[in-house]
């Protein structure tokens, strides 16, 4: 009836898209080498002779390597933003965009990755403390 | 112009990177190589972002997380599939688990009560993805990778049910074995490259088969005169059996013409005639 018909044609409408969409796949290249993601999945116990679907998790990490990039690039150029410098430095500043872990850290703690970075190693761990008991 | 000069040089740094990590990687173990080829592909997703450079410790951390993500999407995509009895995954899995991992961070259509369970073309994540591949431009890697040819062997020829006498065995089983009427052929090994002059001699000769009139072969300990004879075998007894100078004695018997060769050392340990004559007794039963 109605929604059996409806259900039908939303049927057909996904069948022709996916079908566009993993056609598409076979033409792109994911960063991410067919190789090694095939590598990763046979280690985790995931088989699949059909190579679109293994450009499809590739595309979808690569998607989310690239999501956390940008929001770790927008976190660094926020920070170049709020500090006034010269037009000169500015100029300078802006091509040298370096990753660094304060950013990434910002990044992935929205996706509930908690990365905590040493900010300095010391050699023993009495090391920069002011003791009342060193003697000089 | 000076912005792609240092895109430039900072490219080449990468590819220096890759490259020695690529030449240490040799030594270390397999998981540290596909880190470091996931690495230099995270690279140049960074790169493709806008990033001219990274920290080395910002991208193996980047890296890590990369990898455990895709585990991670990998283990949900093979436990839904064989939570419904099937061995390999298929589009429905790797959108459930893509669902799953995304769960926390959110994705829209996620509170929709009356969304199906199977979803095709409206799940926002695949959307998501399509419009990924769509907009981006393709970023190739970067460098050559070792094409392995199959390893898994291809699979054996399936059950067919040509005439109906087969109905009860299930299609997934491999055929039966061939049985051949004819009798079975001795088994001759092919010749290896490099295998020696005695193991040449000894391939030569059909194994299935063992050949009907053997030599005899007989130990006595005791026997033998003072000549110090060499074995046939050029094996000099002396160094090795025979050190404490005991004297062994061995027997061939070749059609009933025995040609007997013995070593003996210098000492000469007489043994008693009694034990003499036992042994010579238990010679005639002792024979390879």
């Amino acid at each position: 009836m109605n929604h059996n018909q409806q259900s039908n044609e939303v049927r057909h409408d996904d069948e022709n898209a996916l079908s566009d969409f993993l056609a598409s796949l076979t033409d792109y290249t994911p960063t991410i080498p067919d190789e090694l993601v095939e590598h990763y999945l046979a280690k985790s116990g995931f088989q699949c002779p059909d190579v679109r679907l293994t450009r499809l998790v590739a595309v979808a990490a690569q998607k989310f390597v690239s999501d956390i990039a940008i929001d770790a690039l927008q976190h660094c150029k926020a920070r170049q933003a709020a500090v006034v410098r010269d037009k000169k430095d500015k100029q300078q500043r802006d091509k040298r965009l370096i990753m660094s872990m304060e950013d990434l850290s910002k990044a992935l703690q929205e996706y509930g990755v908690n990365v905590k970075h040493q900010e300095y190693f010391a050699d023993n761990p009495s090391a920069g403390l002011e003791s009342a008991s060193r003697d000089e | 112009m000076k912005v792609k000069t240092k895109r430039k040089k900072i490219r080449a740094s990468f590819s220096q990177s890759s490259d020695m990590e690529s030449s240490q990687s040799s030594d270390m173990e397999s998981s540290d190589l596909h880190l470091s080829v996931f690495r230099i592909a995270v690279a140049q997703i960074c790169n493709s972002v806008g990033y001219t450079g990274a920290q080395t410790s910002a991208l193996k951390t980047l890296t890590a997380v990369a990898v455990r993500y895709l585990q991670s999407l990998a283990k949900s995509a093979a436990n839904s599939a064989s939570s419904t009895g099937r061995t390999k995954c298929n589009l429905l899995d790797i959108i459930r688990a893509l669902e799953d991992l995304h769960s926390d961070v959110g994705f829209h259509g996620n509170s929709d009560r009356k969304r199906r369970l199977y979803i095709l073309s409206d799940s926002s994540i695949l959307i998501d993805t399509m419009k990924f591949v769509y907009l981006t431009p393709e970023i190739p890697f970067a460098k050559p990778l070792p094409r392995h040819s199959q390893t898994l062997p291809p699979n054996p020829a399936s059950f067919s049910d040509e005439s109906g006498k087969w109905n009860h065995v299930p299609r997934w089983l491999p055929v039966f074995p061939k049985t051949s009427d004819v009798a079975e052929e001795t088994v001759i090994p092919a010749p290896i490259e490099d295998e020696t002059a005695w193991e040449k001699t000894e391939s030569n000769r059909k194994i299935s088969k063992l050949p009907e009139k053997r030599k005899k072969v007989s130990f006595t300990i005791g026997g033998g005169g003072r000549n110090v004879i060499k074995m046939q075998s050029e094996v000099d007894l002396r160094d090795g059996i025979c050190k404490g100078g005991k004297r062994i004695s061995c027997q061939i018997y070749e059609d009933e013409n025995f040609v007997s060769a013995s070593c003996s050392s210098n000492h000469d340990l007489k043994p008693k005639p009694s034990m003499k004559k036992k042994l010579q007794d238990c010679d005639e039963l002792i024979y390879i």
